[in-house]
């Protein structure tokens, strides 16, 4: 018997997700990514470990966290609390967040066992059985934590839990090879299908990404959503479209569900302490995403926009 | 010209405009009825009360200026102005006379009356039953012993919605109507009179108020008729006149007879609902299951070709706007607690039928498709779904929900057990139909007084805390607890007895009052069509009807749930804090240090670090789960006095609010006066985990208990409400012995708007687009405004 508990990292988990995957759904938020790409949503799920947040709207100004952290990191002068040069979370007591009463500082990131993990998921079981729903694991990227996550999802499987794994594609062949039986369906991320301006926007090439996604179709692993973010100047354009199309062609790809930028994440920089780089780029207009869509779908998928 | 070429009239639209018409239109006071009740009563001094009281509504039903507005298919009219409403001295005139100067300069809900009219009602109305003794709420003052009277000043509990202009909450015999017919009730009336010997007093006066009601209703039926006749003849429109014949003679039909088609049926409904809202000037005169009454004049007229879907939809469309017109007004007082200006004329559709077989029907559809069309603000709509409900129904249902349509869905596989368990036979459970907001009663067999009163559980609470001291007044009134206060235990015992103590105390003053009603303001009309009035010779008020309650509401249960909690575990658990100290706090609303900390640092961990009733966590949820069940089982054991019990519910109305006003601190970080929470809801913003988790934790209740009904409101944003998904949600909810009722704020504009303004009270507003989601509150003003402009399309 297996008795092994792995701990997983994790960022967040919602209940009700309505929009990532059939039927009604809890998402779990993984913490890790090996890309940075410049529009991301959830810079919180980046780093490996443990983050902090500041949360101005929630301060009683009670002062507490000033005397409680123990390397001078909390600050009362600017809109932000946290000197982030001298900050060193995780590696201290923790002290500003356990000195907190108003939450105004929170820690993001808690370890937490498969099976606490489970007990949330199964609370709305009944909910997946009658819509066809199930988990669906997202991050940060799930496959940062590769144990964690095999582990999870064979659990998820002798519960007879539907899963759905989003994924940027960026990990080591044998992380896939491994999870796969246990796995119903994968959102699979195409950020840029050009290498050099893949590694621009989000810090790697697509090389390893390109290759597992071919991988899995040789694999005979067919339950695949390409998934895209589309972000204006950077891949709002027909020109990539016609060539993912005839990339989804090759590999006999069916569906692709596009992810209009939009800009819900600056105030999560803003209380990480981050700069955004994006602040000011326009949105792609839905005129022009209608056209991306029509295209697609001339060429036989099946497209929609927002995820489902 | 070429007849062809003619289009067929646009239903809709016109339909649409009506309703622009009625919306727009400036409310009004119209003093007809008070009028014709004065005139008659000054007549009729001394007579029986019973006897005068019919007498009064004859007066009025001849007398009375009748209308039929301009291109109006349906008739009836309850005023003489447009939008107008009556008023009800005969009930009380003290709060006609507190209000009566600024009806029309109020802030809100502004009423207008000519100078004429306001000279007559402070010339004759106000002075005239000032000093008649008669009107109910002087007979109740004068019947309140002393000790009750004390009691009920403390505004613990409210028995007031009985005394606003009537009883109202129930629902009228449609079906008894349409099987007698007027003329059938009188001749019943007539038959039943003859069996009472003389000595029957009480009896014989009941059946004579019966058939002088009857009567007077046939004669103003008629008069519609000769109306419409006389109108039809000056009208030079072709087509209009050949409407008005037609109206004459659905009038003429139904003043005597039974109804013979669709539209005399609905037309006989819309009279029985105005005159029993002129009988009695309380609100939700409910309608019931129309579905089920239409349907076989539906199928009929179908069937020989009479009808079309389309004008069967323009009809009930006609109705809805009918019944928006029929309102009634709120005292000033009571803008805050009251249901509001509309009436809550409930009505349902879909569910079981007496043998338990699904009842929903094409007609079922027709009716939900009206509403979704036209979003009146009556009735107030609900649908009745089981395991049987088809599928295609509870999408259409999702659907128009989605569109912004507000309607509540009913669980019947748990309110026909309740309704059983409560004393129905099976049959007449599976009948039921919700009154007002939520309460289910059978639609003919029962008088329900549903919305009877109303326990404020949070100031049983704050009782219990300071062993019987108001914290808010200082007064010591609450009933004492000879015990320390040591545990956990001793606290909910504590509780308890001051909660039986108010509900002592409640159902002392209810029974007063209703005595009072009885006595003064019968029902004649309604109980000609409620079973077994005429048979036994009882009006409802007087315990006529099969079915008997008084509807009992539970004020504050996540209030109660989660400071219970918080005492649970901080207190007793955890020992972070004396129990004195916790009081102490508390009646100093949060202010001061305790040890080490200041009140407003202690609110924050109890808000933060206990779960809190609403997210599916045991901890508390089983806390919620106990106050219900000891409120429920003392409620039930409470008679009332026309030989029904006290019936348990959970809804709020708006007294969350009211009573709030005057309710201390409590311990789950509520602050004074601010509001308690609604209904079966969650504190507003402390529910964390999305729907799933709420109506998980609202699923543990034991909803077989709270058999008045019990209301939860979910907010959703539209992006979230995903059709194909939308009857899994029901479903899942409502089975495996699920919640009785559920109904879906869906957050539009106005909403993210009003929540950008006011972010405290929107804090668990969740937006979900596309794999991400946010508490609306927490975003930044550059993407709120994104969200906002998104929610246009």
């Amino acid at each position: 018997m297996n008795e092994k508990n792995l701990e997983g990292l994790i960022f967040d988990i919602q209940r009700y997700a309505v929009h990532d995957g059939p039927g009604i759904r809890t998402l779990i938020f993984l913490k890790g990514c090996p890309l940075r790409c410049k529009w991301c949503q959830n810079p919180e799920s980046w780093k490996k470990t443990e983050d902090i947040i500041f949360l101005e709207e929630k301060c009683i100004g009670c002062k507490k966290c000033l005397t409680a952290c123990e390397h001078d990191a909390i600050q009362f002068k600017k809109a932000s609390r946290i000197n982030r040069e001298k900050c060193v979370v995780p590696n201290c007591s923790l002290s500003c967040v356990k000195n907190c009463v108003a939450q105004a500082i929170q820690l993001i990131g808690k370890k937490m066992p498969i099976n606490e993990i489970l007990n949330i998921v199964k609370k709305d079981a009944l909910y997946y059985e009658n819509s066809g729903g199930g988990i669906t694991i997202s991050g940060g990227e799930p496959f940062y934590q590769p144990e964690f996550l095999a582990d999870f999802l064979k659990k998820c499987k002798d519960e007879k839990i539907h899963a759905v794994i989003e994924t940027c594609g960026h990990a080591k062949w044998d992380y896939f090879e491994k999870i796969l039986p246990n796995v119903d369906l994968l959102y699979y991320d195409i950020k840029l299908l050009n290498s050099d301006e893949h590694e621009k926007y989000t810090g790697v090439t697509n090389d390893v990404i390109l290759s597992n996604l071919k991988k899995l179709v040789k694999n005979k692993f067919k339950n695949i959503v390409i998934r895209v973010p589309i972000v204006s100047n950077i891949n709002d354009n027909m020109n990539f479209f016609s060539k993912l199309a005839e990339l989804m062609k090759k590999l006999a790809l069916l569906e692709i569900h596009i992810l209009p930028y939009h800009r819900l994440a600056e105030k999560k920089y803003e209380r990480l302490g981050m700069n955004y780089e994006l602040k000011n780029i326009p949105l792609t207009e839905k005129k022009k995403i209608q056209e991306f869509k029509l295209f697609l779908e001339s060429k036989g998928l099946i497209v929609k926009i927002g995820g489902g | 010209m070429v007849l062809e070429q003619i289009p067929q009239p646009n239903y809709k639209k016109c339909t649409q405009l009506m309703k622009k018409k009625v919306i727009n239109h400036p409310h009004e006071i119209c003093i007809e009825r008070a009028k014709f009740f004065t005139e008659s009563y000054k007549k009729t001094k001394g007579e029986n009360p019973i006897i005068r009281f019919a007498k009064a509504m004859e007066d009025l039903l001849t007398n009375m200026t009748i209308v039929i507005w301009d291109n109006e298919f349906i008739v009836g009219n309850r005023s003489t102005k447009y939008m107008g409403t009556p008023l009800y001295p005969e009930v009380r005139i003290d709060t006609i006379e507190q209000d009566c100067d600024s009806y029309d300069s109020r802030e809100v809900q502004k009423l207008f009356l000519s100078n004429e009219e306001r000279d007559y009602i402070k010339k004759e109305l106000i002075p005239y039953w000032k000093n008649e003794d008669q009107t109910v709420q002087a007979r109740f003052q004068s019947y309140l012993k002393p000790d009750i009277k004390n009691m009920m000043e403390k505004l613990v509990f409210l028995v007031d919605v009985e005394l606003v202009n009537g009883v109202g909450h129930f629902l009228i015999g449609h079906e008894n109507v349409f099987k007698y017919g007027i003329k059938g009730l009188i001749q019943k009336a007539e038959k039943r009179l003859k069996n009472f010997s003389l000595e029957d007093t009480e009896k014989r006066v009941f059946l004579q108020s019966v058939i002088i009601l009857c009567t007077a209703v046939k004669n103003f039926i008629q008069r519609f008729s000769l109306l419409a006749e006389g109108e039809a003849k000056n009208e030079p429109n072709i087509d209009r006149k050949k409407e008005l014949i037609e109206i004459s003679e659905i009038c003429r039909n139904i003043s005597e007879n039974l109804p013979t088609s669709f539209k005399e049926a609905i037309q006989l409904i819309y009279f029985n609902q105005l005159i029993c809202g002129l009988e009695d000037g309380g609100f939700a005169v409910s309608i019931g299951r129309l579905d089920q009454y239409l349907y076989p004049y539906y199928l009929k007229d179908k069937s020989e070709g009479k009808i079309s879907d389309e004008e069967v939809q323009f009809l009930i469309e006609c109705f809805y706007i009918k019944l928006t017109m029929l309102w009634n007004y709120v005292i000033s007082k009571g803008i805050i607690a009251a249901e509001g200006p509309p009436l809550s004329e409930n009505l349902t559709i879909g569910g079981l039928d007496r043998k338990g077989n699904d009842a929903t029907t094409e007609l079922s559809h027709i009716m939900l498709d009206a509403y979704t069309h036209l979003k009146t603000v009556q009735p107030t709509f609900s649908v009745r779904i089981h395991e049987k409900t088809p599928e295609d129904f509870i999408v259409k249902v999702g659907e128009s929900i989605k569109s912004g349509s507000s309607i509540a869905l009913f669980n019947d596989d748990i309110m026909v057990k309740s309704l059983e368990d409560l004393g129905f036979t099976l049959e007449d459970a599976r009948e039921y139909a919700p009154i007002g907001c939520v309460e289910p009663q059978h639609p003919y067999k029962s008088y329900g007084s549903t919305n009877a009163n109303q326990l404020n559980l949070v100031k049983c609470l704050e009782l219990a805390l300071t062993n019987g001291i108001d914290m808010f007044t200082r007064v010591d009134y609450g009933v004492k607890y000879d015990k320390e206060i040591a545990s956990y235990e001793d606290l909910w015992e504590a509780y308890i007895n001051q909660m039986k103590y108010f509900i002592k105390y409640m159902v002392l003053t209810m029974d007063t009052l209703d005595t009072a009603i009885a006595e003064l303001t019968p029902q004649p009309f309604l109980s000609a069509t409620t079973d077994n009035c005429i048979e036994n010779g009882l009006d409802v008020t007087k315990g006529g009807a099969i079915y008997n309650f008084t509807g009992a509401q539970l004020l504050g249960l996540a209030t109660v749930a989660d400071s219970l909690a918080v005492i649970k575990q901080m207190v007793f658990e955890e020992k972070l804090l004396p129990f004195e100290d916790l009081v102490q706090m508390l009646m100093k609303n949060f202010r001061g240090s305790y040890q080490g900390k200041k009140g407003s640092e202690w609110r924050q961990i109890f808000i933060n670090n206990v779960p809190k009733y609403g997210n599916d966590d045991d901890y508390v949820d089983s806390i919620a789960v106990d106050v219900v069940k000891a409120y429920c089982t003392e409620i039930l054991k409470h008679k009332n006095n026309r030989g029904g019990q006290f019936n348990p519910g959970i809804l709020s109305t708006t007294f969350h609010l009211a009573f709030g006003v005057f309710t201390a601190a409590s311990a789950n970080g509520r602050k004074s006066r601010d509001t308690l929470s609604n209904g079966l809801g969650p504190t507003n913003g402390m529910d964390k985990n999305g729907p799933t988790a709420v109506l998980n934790s609202v699923k543990k209740l034991d909803h077989l208990l709270i058999s008045n009904g019990s209301s939860l409101i979910l907010a959703f944003h539209p992006n979230s409400l995903i059709i194909d998904k939308f009857p899994a949600l029901i479903r899942t909810f409502f089975n495996y012995n699920g919640g009785f009722q559920v109904q879906f704020n869906i957050v539009g504009k106005e909403i993210l708007l009003e929540a950008q303004k006011n972010p405290d009270e929107y804090r668990d507003l969740v937006v979900r687009v596309a794999g991400y989601s946010v508490l609306f509150t927490e975003l930044s003003k550059v993407a709120q405004e994104d969200i906002i402009n998104r929610t246009e399309c």
